[in-house]
């Protein structure tokens, strides 16, 4: 009566030894020791068995079954230390697809992402703009040199190109009631193109327009940013300019990372330009249907390419490279 | 934009009496008044190079940036007063002959006669001034015009009186086609406008900009005419600029300095002069410059302290300005502004009373606070998130994003929008699509045989096909293919279409050698609701694998649609391989194969192969 289990038996471990193959020895558990293996159809003859065969068969039974997991085992123990033994961490891999988003639209994601931390709503404003949003409304009359042909790209149907993102600060104080934190994020554009200038770049512009606000505000405001983008240590200073549209009007200026604020060849005595800023001028609150008596803002408009270079150091010689679409230059980031 | 002025520390101090060092000058100003640009150290003297702002010409020079030190350097702790310089009065107004002024352009006019000069003199202190801020010594009358420009912001012209007519010359608009020779050695053909003086032997000066080769002084000069004029300052700007003249004397002229400055620039030219050698022998005067009563701005001090955001008290503010020489009367704690004269134009409203406290207090002094008041409840629009999320998805499967420009070479298309003054030509309209730049980018990189793709979200730029002078700029998005098969350009396209939601993609299109997808975001923003989570069978599906022929011309979604047709329960059709006609599809049922009977499995495969005979062959 136990013939045919040790023929099974043998049969099974003759298949397992010498056999490295992982799903060839999984195909033999099956096989041998599944729910309809071989094992268990030998079994089948225990209900015509005596009382005492049966305690013998199942003797047999149990021992084939452990001597066959065992074979098995030990087989994938071996395979597994074979695996082991070959196994080379210092093969190089084959990598993945790997793209690239645009400089720009990092920098523009960074920079938003930190003020929208502090409550800014991130806009994005019409590029071709009239005459009184880019100009007119931002308390820029007629004969101001911002609008010389030199420097404004002037449209068909009596438009422009806007030279700053600053036309958005009209577009959201008419659109949104006080108190207003915008950042608009956009293309502007300027006529000029060489080693310094690109005729189509990036500014973002802050504005927030509310009770109370004061100059302090504005330096909070900067100097938080100026923490998160830059780093803790950067500190940030105000000096007075002049734009027709904020008075009182500030450059403002960030401690040079090379000196640490000292002074060497690559600043102004320990201090870069970062960019414009200032109090919202009256006629352009009034201009935004705000009420001046009520409200102050403050605004400020720096250049996204300008900015993010200054953080991340990189040096492009020509800036007109950021324009760049070849691969080589794409993947750098 | 702004005005760059240089000037020696001895220049500086013939008005400014302080203790303070150059450099501790330069860095305190730079904080609160012109930006010190740099400090050049010189033998036994220093130079400054500043940048005054455009609406602050009163600053722009040595006097002008010793008020601003007057008032400024206190602040920091060093001793700082105006030192003033007495000047003759030279203008009188005496001569009987006068030049004729037949223009409207010119607002004031003024002139000195010099007599018993002598060209050959060069005084060595002016000498000295001039070429301490790189500019050339002549001699010392023309020496004393620059002398007096640098130190009183307002430019003056001495001319050589003997090579003019006298001074009844004529003050006139040039005309078309007019010729003059000017001092730096062109002759410039006029356009018509421009301000000249102009004797019976031509044109002999564009004023305001530059004088005439015609009427220079020079050794042998005996007797000069000193003059100075305020001229429209457009009139300035356009002539300087067209004859790409734009002179130190222009840039000053276009800003308007005060009468006074004007005054005061050609009184002391003529008393340097006069004290080396020379002798007034009259002037003239042509003035029509309405004055007007000098202004007084209202402002609170609730409202200069809140706008700094620190509590300045009465007396503080007075010490400020002062020194500026602001005169101030309070009315319990609203105050009485009045500028003085050459900061009229200047001071208008209480905010420009408000930049003046607040940059002669300091603003590094300010505290630095974010705001408390209640956050704005307004949304940013969901397009930014999106495009974030593409930009994610293609570059995480190979894509290189790049960025072109918005300007274009024209298409003729009639949605373009034309740039009237371009850069070029091949920049002269705004783009209607990204395809082509997208293309000419892939194009660029053909020397790269990889597969690679790259795209750009943009915008383009159409005119209203109803109203012309209406346009809409739309932001899209664009992807171009190189060196791809076409079913893997596709697979990315569908994946955006499956990780997105997007009820409708546009369809890939084949250019040359290159896949091209565009497509408006707003129109991939139309996206489905999430689906109901379907629980995940612990069974695989149950699938049949079917291969069809596709007939010449045919399409592949006409064969997909009628597997979908043939059959039902489908969970998904999927093309596994294609051998020339030949398409092998899988077809998933929504059912595991467990758990139905191999009857129902038969039937259908019986009837999948009875619908689609005439496809399997």
């Amino acid at each position: 009566m136990l013939d045919s289990l040790h023929r099974a038996r043998t049969e099974a471990i003759s298949k397992i030894l010498g056999n490295s193959d992982k799903n060839s020895l999984e195909q033999i558990r099956i096989e041998y020791l599944g729910r309809n293996g071989r094992i268990n159809q030998e079994a089948k003859i225990i209900t015509s068995l005596t009382k005492d065969e049966k305690v013998e068969f199942g003797r047999a039974l149990n021992e084939a079954k452990r001597a066959i997991e065992g074979a098995l085992d030990e087989a994938l123990s071996e395979r597994e230390a074979v695996e082991q033994q070959s196994f080379d961490p210092t093969i190089p891999g084959i990598l993945p697809p790997v793209g690239s988003t645009h400089l720009i639209s990092q920098a523009i994601e960074e920079i938003s992402s930190i003020f929208t931390q502090i409550g800014f709503t991130r806009r994005r404003y019409p590029e071709i703009e009239t005459d009184w949003y880019a100009f007119e409304g931002l308390n820029m009359p007629k004969d101001h040199p911002a609008r010389d042909e030199q420097e404004t790209f002037f449209v068909e149907g009596g438009l422009v190109l806007t030279p700053h993102t600053s036309s958005g600060q009209l577009r959201e104080m008419l659109s949104s009631k006080p108190p207003i934190r915008m950042i608009n994020i956009g293309k502007t554009y300027r006529r000029q193109s060489d080693l310094t200038h690109i005729p189509m770049f990036h500014q973002f512009e802050g504005l927030v327009i509310d009770e109370g606000l004061s100059i302090s505000n504005l330096l909070g405001t900067l100097d938080y940013f100026a923490k998160n983008f830059f780093g803790e240590k950067r500190e940030i200073r105000l000096r007075p300019y002049n734009f027709r549209f904020t008075e009182p009007s500030f450059e403002v200026d960030i401690s040079c990372d090379v000196c640490g604020g000292v002074g060497c060849k690559f600043c102004k005595q320990g201090w870069l330009e970062l960019g414009g800023a200032g109090m919202v001028h009256p006629n352009v609150l009034k201009a935004g249907g705000v009420d001046h008596k009520k409200y102050r803002g403050f605004a400020f408009g720096w250049g996204v390419e300008r900015t993010y270079m200054m953080k991340s150091g990189i040096k492009l010689g020509d800036i007109r490279t950021i324009l760049s679409t070849d691969i080589r230059h794409l993947s750098q980031f | 934009m702004a005005i760059e002025l240089k000037i020696t520390d001895s220049m500086l101090r013939d008005f400014l009496e302080t203790d303070a060092k150059p450099k501790e000058i330069a860095s305190s100003l730079s904080l609160c008044g012109p930006s010190f640009e740099r400090v050049h150290k010189l033998e036994g003297d220093h130079m400054y190079e500043i940048e005054v702002t455009v609406n602050r010409v009163d600053m722009a020079s040595a006097y002008g940036i010793a008020k601003e030190a007057a008032a400024i350097l206190p602040q920091f702790g060093h001793k700082a007063k105006i030192k003033p310089i007495k000047i003759e009065k030279y203008l009188k107004g005496d001569l009987k002959k006068t030049p004729v002024v037949k223009t409207k352009k010119v607002k004031y006019f003024a002139g000195i006669v010099v007599g018993d000069v002598d060209g050959k003199i060069v005084d060595q202190k002016l000498k000295s001034y001039l070429e301490g801020i790189g500019e050339a010594s002549k001699n010392y009358i023309v020496d004393a015009t620059n002398v007096a420009m640098y130190s009183y912001g307002a430019p003056v012209h001495a001319f050589d009186l003997d090579k003019i007519e006298g001074v009844g010359f004529t003050v006139k608009e040039a005309e078309a086609g007019e010729t003059i020779s000017i001092l730096d050695g062109r002759k410039l053909t006029l356009r018509g406008g421009e301000i000249v003086f102009e004797d019976n032997n031509g044109l002999f000066d564009l004023a305001g900009i530059m004088g005439g080769e015609d009427s220079k002084v020079t050794k042998d000069t005996k007797r000069i005419l000193l003059a100075t004029e305020i001229i429209d300052p457009l009139v300035i700007r356009s002539s300087s600029i067209l004859h790409e003249c734009r002179t130190h004397a222009a840039v000053l002229n276009e800003k308007q300095p005060s009468k006074q400055s004007y005054q005061a620039a050609i009184e002391y030219a003529c008393q340097l002069i006069v004290k080396i050698k020379g002798r007034s022998e009259g002037s003239f005067v042509y003035d029509k410059i309405e004055s007007s009563p000098a202004k007084s701005v209202i402002v609170g001090l609730e409202q200069i302290n809140s706008t700094l955001g620190v509590p300045l008290t009465k007396p503080e503010i007075e010490k400020i300005l002062s020194p500026l020489g602001f005169e101030v009367k309070w009315d319990g704690e609203v105050g009485q502004f009045k500028a003085p004269l050459d900061r009229q134009t200047d001071i208008g409203i209480p905010e420009d009373i408000i930049e003046e406290v607040a940059r002669i207090y300091g603003y590094f002094k300010l505290p630095k606070k974010l705001m408390t008041g209640a956050i704005p409840t307004s949304k940013s629009d969901p397009i930014f998130a999106f495009e974030k999320n593409v930009r994610t998805l293609l570059s995480g499967w190979g894509g290189h994003e790049i960025m072109t420009l918005s300007m274009v070479g024209s298409t003729k298309s009639s949605e373009e929008i034309k740039i009237l003054n371009p850069l070029g030509e091949s920049a002269g309209s705004m783009r209607t699509s990204l395809k082509d730049t997208t293309i000419i980018a892939l194009k660029e990189n053909n020397w790269n045989n990889q597969p690679m793709f790259l795209f750009e979200i943009a915008n383009v730029y159409l005119k209203s096909k109803k109203n012309k002078t209406e346009h809409s700029e739309v932001s899209t998005l664009s992807i171009g293919f190189a060196n791809f098969d076409q079913r893997t350009a596709q697979g990315i396209i569908d994946g955006l279409k499956l990780k997105l939601r997007s009820k409708r993609l546009n369809q890939l299109s084949k250019v040359g050698e290159y896949f091209i997808f565009e497509q408006s975001i707003s129109e991939m923003l139309d996206i489905k609701e999430r689906s109901a989570y379907k629980i995940v069978e612990k069974k695989p599906l149950h699938f049949e694998d079917i291969t069809l022929t596709k007939e010449e011309g045919e399409r592949v979604s006409e064969l997909i649609e009628e597997i979908s047709n043939a059959t039902e329960e489908v969970s998904s059709i999927d093309l596994l391989n294609i051998h020339e006609s030949k398409y092998t599809f899988r077809i998933t049922f929504n059912y595991a194969r467990s758990e139905v009977s191999d009857e129902k499995v038969s039937d259908v495969r019986g009837l999948l192969e009875k619908k689609l005979s005439n496809r399997i062959k």
